[in-house]
């Protein structure tokens, strides 16, 4: 199943080269998501030249629709167009290896310092500035997506069911999929039955 | 072994069932992890802060810890393994057929559904983070306490909010500010 014969016909990316591009993006990537999407560019499209930049938003966005962390979607998917299912894992095992190693690192000492008078008084500052950063990024995203009455109406009504029924996420998530696809199904019938008549 | 088991569903479940990314995650996350006595509460927000400044997206460095923690680094593999293999399958199944679907109208409906509903199950775990960490301060009647964290708490989404510093900068900022005046 090697699509990349298609997709590609510059000269075969070696595995190791798309792995260690992979590590070195992983590094970098704090915070993830649309964080990670300038350094992939400048790896993948400006320093290797395996794909273009038109490439990384295409991939990018269609990582976004697959379940999963949209920055290992992206590695992926970029891993497969290169190099098909082989370079889909080497992608996928390159970005998670530098974040993997770190916390294995920090995991290992936690519970031995957890407990030391300096750590303690970091993590109890850390906590708000964590609730802070959350509570902003939620605001942001609802001001940036909720333009439409109907979007600001279903997010409130996730967030009070959830509050206060403990509304699970997967019910949530599954929902709104199958309550799209029935939608759009009767909007396109009715859109045929006009054209029709 | 029942526990490497364990923890490859549960987080195959995460990686099969969040679409939108990190953030998306974290309900899910959350709500396993506090579940199955993984994480408490308060751990968790621990994680959420170690995640963000250190590289990775969060569920990734979530599966890691909770791996470790559970069952060493077979633990540590296989949880981190097992929230990307969903992505993967799905990668090799649905890459191919994206090219003739991307514009099907009924893709485009799905993704402008889920993004409300993603926007507010992160806007409910943001909140309950915030009952956890300030929950704490408000029982013992510690007010004094209550201001400062508030304070940190309110100076890092003002960050956010303006948009133009890294979130790691900020994150470590706002834990400093915290740990002087707190």
């Amino acid at each position: 199943m090697d699509d990349s014969a298609h997709d590609a016909p510059a000269p075969r990316v070696p595995l190791r080269s798309l792995y260690t591009s992979f590590v070195r993006v992983g590094a970098g990537m704090f915070g993830g998501g649309y964080a990670m999407l300038p350094l992939l560019e400048r790896e993948v499209a400006d320093r290797r030249r395996w794909v273009t930049h038109d490439d990384v938003a295409d991939l990018f966005a269609l990582a976004q629709a697959i379940p999963g962390v949209i920055a290992v979607n992206t590695a992926m998917l970029i891993g497969q167009r290169l190099r098909g299912w082989r370079g889909a894992v080497v992608a996928a095992l390159g970005a998670v290896t530098a974040p993997f190693l770190v916390i294995l690192l920090i995991a290992g000492i936690f519970d031995r310092v957890a407990h030391s008078p300096a750590v303690v008084r970091f993590i109890a500052g850390l906590r708000p500035a964590v609730c802070g950063l959350l509570l902003g990024t939620a605001l942001r995203l609802v001001w940036r997506g909720w333009r439409r009455l109907g979007a600001w109406l279903l997010g409130l009504a996730v967030t009070v069911l959830t509050l206060a029924c403990d509304l699970n996420p997967v019910w949530a998530t599954l929902g709104g999929i199958v309550a799209a696809l029935l939608i759009q199904a009767i909007v396109t019938r009715r859109g045929r039955a006009e054209a029709a008549g | 072994m029942m526990q490497l088991l364990k923890l490859f569903l549960v987080f195959a479940k995460i990686g099969l069932f969040t679409i939108g990314g990190g953030m998306a995650m974290l309900p899910l996350v959350r709500n396993e992890m506090l579940a199955r006595g993984w994480l408490t509460e308060l751990e968790f927000v621990d994680i959420l802060g170690i995640s963000e400044a250190t590289p990775g997206p969060m569920a990734i460095n979530c599966a890691t810890f909770v791996g470790w923690r559970v069952a060493g680094l077979a633990g540590a593999a296989t949880a981190t393994l097992a929230l990307i293999l969903p992505s993967l399958i799905c990668v090799l199944l649905f890459g191919i057929v994206w090219r003739r679907y991307r514009n099907h109208p009924g893709m485009a409906r799905v993704l402008s559904t889920l993004r409300p509903i993603v926007t507010g199950l992160i806007m409910a775990v943001a909140l309950q983070l915030c009952q956890d960490v300030f929950g704490a301060a408000t029982a013992g009647a510690e007010w004094g306490q209550l201001w400062r964290s508030l304070l940190v708490a309110g100076v890092v989404c003002a960050g956010v909010l303006h948009g133009r510093v890294s979130p790691v900068l900020l994150l470590l900022s706002g834990a400093a500010l915290g740990a002087w005046i707190c």
